[in-house]
């Protein structure tokens, strides 16, 4: 069985296709990049493959499961880590790790063993309107890992944070991969999906343009032996994305 | 999980979990704090000035002079201000349908003036409105007293334990607190419940929760929770000031219930079409006009046909006439049903399009 096994997925919106007939599977135990720039459909994929959205047409299932029918018995099985930071702000860590404990019948004892996991159980008392911007990122990942998904989505998971904490958690995913967790990861960052992921696919303008390991793609794609995934992902996507490239 | 197998007590638990965690949220912020503040407040000066204490003011006597007593003719001025006024009606039945906002009933017995000029000490029978039906000792004393202070000679005054219950549609106290209820209750649940599904969308905490295993109706339903506790904390204050009015407990909480459901239905609403804090609270406003205001002349008879029409429609209207009902007797069952069928017709309707919003985000 596929972890992700996605078929002709399309999406629009008022007559914008913001997904367009993309196919692609993610093993388990992988670590699939799923890759490109802002508004080239990455965040309405991980919508629809969570069963927030449902798809224009096309197929997907998680673990088996249909995400549009069956999305209730997907939800246990997958985590989530948003592109935005939502968390309950006036809640204390521990709080808002104890509520999402309570949605998915975890008990109170994982939370800190969580919390522990992501170096936050000395603040967990506090607010989270007091925490870093990486220590809220800890926190998200943290509640997404509360219920032991089989499935990790993170979308854009170090985005703006520091070094250090970026490292952190890259090194982090790397483990969770390794304990056999299926992550499906989207970011800005090429040398991020290049150190991590087994396969990427990078997504333009809705469709994807090209799907395989990072050096795969560089030796396919690449026009010198010291290419980068970033060239390569410049080259096929376009030069219109150079300008963020570069800035990230 | 398959919502069709979820079993009642995991959709209740799940409920409770959302419903739970949002009655403590919505403390946090200061803003709900001082809305709380103010509803309590507001519920307080309401059954301040609508309390009676006739000393204070004045007292309205309806007198039904059986032999033509001559006596209570005129006013009698207590001095500071207080006056007692005098009302003649030629029987008791009348009295009864004429206390409305009076203080006491009277009936003057036969050879009163007589037994007044003779220094006897003569007896009135006296009726007071039902909801100072728990004070009738307190009250014999009062008038006792004031009544043979004005007279200049001892009289007594004897209160039937048969209190007056007024009948329904009549514009007396009871209407003024049938509407006091329904206009806490919207106020409190209108303040919290709004902000509460407007924060989970601003802070995008909703899409984590639409992850999770609940169902959009769990997490709708979790938030209507949250709000019927607040709703039932200004009830139980409401019933507490104010059991002495109610005469079918049955029909009163159940008026209340609805009175609950539906500020609910509107909040939430309201908390899933509009993204703004801000703009949440000016909508708000013409809301609570368009919604409440009216309702206030839900027992009214002498307005005009358009707004008349517009009452007989309005579900807060519905919901303060119910709940009139429950403050008197007599109501139809014509009347009952339609009003019924308003309050419950229009909350079903403002639920169904809540989770029609929600569920129309993935689409």
């Amino acid at each position: 069985m596929k972890a992700i096994d996605v078929q002709n997925l399309t999406r629009d919106f008022d007559g914008l296709r913001a997904v367009d007939d993309i196919s692609f599977h993610v093993e388990p135990g992988e670590i699939f990049g799923f890759l490109g720039p802002n508004g080239a459909g990455k965040s309405t994929t991980i919508r629809i493959l969570t069963g927030q959205l449902r798809p224009t047409s096309g197929s997907a299932s998680v673990m088996g499961w249909d995400v549009v029918e069956q999305r209730q018995q997907l939800k246990p099985l997958i985590g989530v880590v948003f592109e935005v930071q939502n968390l309950y702000l006036r809640m204390s860590g521990r709080e808002n790790l104890r509520f999402a404990a309570r949605l998915y019948r975890v008990d109170k004892h994982r939370v800190e063993e969580v919390l522990d996991r992501v170096g936050l159980l000395d603040r967990a008392k506090d607010t989270v309107e007091n925490y870093s911007n990486g220590m809220k990122q800890r926190l998200l990942i943290a509640r997404a890992l509360l219920h032991r998904p089989k499935v990790l989505f993170l979308d854009e998971p170090t985005r703006g944070l520091d070094p250090h904490v970026a490292r952190e958690i890259r090194s982090r995913v790397r483990e969770l991969a390794q304990e056999g967790m299926t992550i499906f990861l989207t970011t800005h960052y090429m040398e991020e999906a290049d150190q991590l992921c087994r396969r990427v696919a990078f997504i333009d303008h809705g469709k994807i343009a090209a799907i395989d390991t990072p050096e795969q793609l560089k030796l396919d794609h690449g026009e010198s032996e010291e290419a980068t995934l970033e060239d390569v992902f410049i080259r096929l996507t376009g030069s219109h994305l150079s300008h963020w490239s570069k800035g990230s | 999980m398959n919502s069709t197998n979820t079993s009642w007590t995991e959709t209740l638990y799940n409920i409770w979990v959302v419903g739970s965690k949002d009655i403590v949220d919505a403390l946090k912020p200061k803003t709900t704090l001082i809305n709380i503040v103010v509803v309590l407040a507001l519920l307080v000066f309401f059954y301040w000035i609508l309390s009676v204490r006739p000393f204070d003011k004045g007292v309205d006597v309806v007198v039904v002079p059986e032999s033509g007593s001559s006596t209570f003719e005129d006013d009698i001025d207590l001095g500071d201000g207080v006056l007692i006024r005098f009302f003649p009606v030629s029987s008791v039945e009348e009295m009864r349908r004429s206390m409305g906002y009076s203080n006491l009933g009277l009936v003057v017995p036969e050879g009163f003036d007589a037994a007044l000029e003779a220094g006897e000490q003569p007896v009135l029978t006296g009726y007071v409105n039902w909801f100072q039906r728990f004070k009738i000792s307190e009250l014999e004393n009062q008038y006792t007293e004031q009544f043979s202070l004005a007279l200049g000679q001892p009289v007594c005054i004897a209160i039937q334990g048969e209190s007056i219950i007024p009948r329904t549609g009549t514009l007396g106290n009871e209407a003024a607190v049938a509407f006091h209820l329904v206009f806490v209750t919207f106020f409190m649940v209108i303040s919290i419940v709004p902000f509460l599904m407007l924060d989970e969308r601003k802070t995008k905490t909703m899409e984590a929760l639409l992850v999770s295993p609940l169902s959009v109706a769990e997490i709708v339903l979790g938030k209507a929770l949250a709000g019927m506790f607040y709703a039932l904390v200004i009830g139980a204050g409401w019933f507490l000031l104010n059991h002495m009015y109610v005469v079918n407990w049955g029909m009163a909480l159940l008026a209340f219930i609805l009175i609950a459901l539906f500020s609910l239905g509107i909040s939430l609403l309201m908390g899933s079409l509009v993204h703004d804090r801000i703009k949440l609270s000016l909508y708000n406003l013409p809301v609570t006009i368009l919604l409440i205001v009216p309702a206030f002349f839900a027992q009214e008879s002498n307005t005009a046909s358009g707004f008349r029409a517009y009452l007989e429609i309005l579900p807060t209207a519905a919901l303060s006439r119910l709940m009139n009902a429950s403050l008197s007797v007599g109501i139809t069952g014509i009347d009952l049903l339609k009003d019924l069928a308003i309050s419950l017709g229009f909350t079903v309707l403002i639920f169904a399009a809540v989770v029609w919003l929600i569920r129309r985000s993935d689409r």
